[in-house]
């Protein structure tokens, strides 16, 4: 578990110039989850990621790493904290000098294990990053998404309980980005290890995220399970990130052929998970004296929540009492305008 | 032009310039590698930063820089009577072909390691590396091909330097060439010493590359 208790960090510019780049975070992150942290560049999410093994240090607040406060450690201590976390980087961070096998074995050495233990364990995690046959390879023949797993195993070396991922996907084109992210997923599930990503890309949190918090200028604006900070965003910079990965909005065509129409009220309905399953519509529509006109609809999955969203036109005499029957069956209904 | 005597004198020349640049490149690189690793350390945002320390060793290499090598020859007659017995003779012209070497080595490593990416030296740090891991399991090893490079233009401006050593007696190719042919008007001694020099560098540099591009794995 990784706590941040009232965590601050401000840096000094020239001058008298402070730069404030994290504002009192408080956050929980469970054993065994993936925990995306999503914000623009320069919103602090780097920061924070480095202050779990304190390649940052804090000015006010704490640190805990399963139980362990980071920030008061000698520099011993730190060094042994560190060796239980890995992490990995946008731009792989290997050594060039060294084979893909001696980047591996590199925190190994590090910590002094034996060399047949170092043997057995590299191959194991060549095996488990799919790279065996590149083991005496050098980094600068490898492609990006072969350096990155090379950077996966070698976080990975000393039996790491956490992973940190610093824009891991970011140098990388989409379908690299999602063999790591699904590499990524097999090593939570596998091994139990906790994942915490920064990223800019909505898309990697909407593929293998449990959780995501959203920091701008510093501070943490919204936080929670995915789908539901994805689906109901309530600040102006998840909805900016969310445009284009998770469809809510009505296309713009279909709102100007709506208003040619006469008639009636427009809604949005939004549904989640086994609601998505059920045919809720067709009920409401035996039931009630109205009419529909479906406009509009979308599916989508987020992890393995799916959700939908219908724009209905809805007509009749008992289009109030509809209504209220599709929210009482816990969907989200939205009326757009009364054309 | 091509007699025994010349050709003899040109052999034991040659053999006393690479005894003195061999060992004045040794010693060199002994004191000015790890002087210019605390320069890249105790630089600003480095893994040991020092303002203090930073400054004075930048100024002491600065200083060193800048005095003329024929000066420094000169100047530093009784430390090198002090260390090796005799100001006179090709051991003595070690002394001051070192300690003109030592600050551009030192400039030479700090340029080599300021190369080494920081993101690596982060991951290093990440993995709980200490100060002499990363230095030596990052910081020289990622910087070798550079700092091979760096020695060999070391070796080559020391061929240069150790002519002048002639002026204390240091012997050596560059001696041959002013006592012989300068002062005496040998010019077949002139032309066939520089001969030799030219070969001579090109050797060191050739060599110098070779292990370099070895090393380089990019």
């Amino acid at each position: 578990m990784i706590q941040f208790v009232n965590l601050t960090k401000v840096y000094k510019g020239p001058g008298q110039n402070e730069v404030v780049a994290l504002k009192d975070i408080n956050l929980t992150i469970n054993d065994s989850e993936i925990f995306g942290i999503i914000g623009l560049s320069g919103a602090g999410k780097s920061t924070l990621v480095r202050t779990i093994n304190l390649l940052e240090r804090p000015d006010v607040g704490s640190v805990k790493v399963n139980g362990v406060e980071m920030t008061s450690l000698s520099r011993p201590r730190l060094r042994e904290e560190r060796q239980k976390i890995g992490m990995i980087f946008q731009h792989f961070n290997l050594l060039a000098s060294k084979t893909v096998a001696d980047n591996i074995a590199f925190p190994l050495k590090l910590s002094g294990a034996p060399k047949a233990e170092i043997t057995k364990r590299v191959n194991e995690l060549l095996d488990l990053v799919g790279l065996s046959d590149k083991a005496k390879a050098y980094p600068f023949q490898l492609s990006g998404g072969q350096k990155q797993r090379v950077g996966i195993a070698r976080a990975l070396a000393n039996n790491q309980e956490i992973l940190l991922c610093d824009e891991a996907t970011s140098a990388l084109d989409p379908q690299t980005t999602m063999s790591i992210l699904k590499l990524l997923k097999k090593i939570n599930k596998e091994r139990g290890i906790t994942i915490v990503i920064i990223t800019h890309e909505m898309n990697v949190i909407k593929e293998i995220c449990d959780r995501v918090a959203v920091i701008e200028e510093g501070e943490i604006i919204e936080v929670g399970p995915v789908s539901e900070v994805l689906l109901n965003p309530t600040t102006e910079t998840a909805k900016t990130f969310l445009r284009g990965v998770v469809k809510t909005e009505v296309p713009y065509e279909v709102a100007a052929r709506l208003k040619s129409q006469n008639g009636g009220e427009l809604l949005q309905v939004t549904f989640l998970g086994s609601l998505a399953g059920e045919p809720l519509i067709n009920e409401m529509v035996e039931k009630f004296d109205v009419v529909i006109n479906i406009l509009y609809g979308n599916i989508d999955q987020i992890r393995d929540v799916t959700f939908g969203m219908l724009v209905l036109k809805l007509t009749g005499p008992e289009q109030d009492k509809a209504k209220a029957f599709l929210e009482e069956k816990g969907l989200k209904v939205k009326v757009i305008e009364n054309v | 032009m091509f007699n025994p005597t010349v050709l003899m004198m040109l052999k034991d020349a040659l053999i006393e310039t690479i005894y003195m640049v061999a060992t004045s490149t040794f010693f060199a690189v002994l004191f000015g590698l790890p002087l210019g690793i605390l320069l890249v350390i105790t630089a600003p945002d480095h893994i040991k930063e020092n303002k203090w320390l930073n400054s004075i060793l930048g100024w002491i290499v600065n200083f060193g820089r800048s005095v003329p090598f024929i000066i420094l020859l000169v100047a530093i007659v009784p430390f090198t009577r002090w260390l090796v017995n005799t100001s006179i003779g090709t051991t003595a012209a070690i002394v001051p072909l070192s300690i003109a070497a030592i600050p551009f080595v030192a400039r030479v490593t700090e340029q080599s390691l300021r190369e080494v990416d920081k993101g690596v030296i982060e991951a290093a740090l990440a993995m709980g590396a200490t100060t002499s891991q990363i230095i030596f399991k990052v910081l020289l090893p990622e910087s070798l091909p550079s700092l091979v490079l760096g020695i060999t233009i070391t070796a080559v401006n020391l061929i240069g330097y150790s002519a002048m050593a002639g002026a204390i007696g240091g012997g050596g190719l560059g001696d041959l060439a002013i006592r012989y042919g300068y002062q005496r008007f040998r010019g077949d001694v002139m032309l066939l010493t520089v001969i030799v020099l030219v070969i001579l560098v090109q050797v060191v540099q050739t060599i110098g590359n070779l292990i370099a591009k070895s090393l380089e794995h990019k």
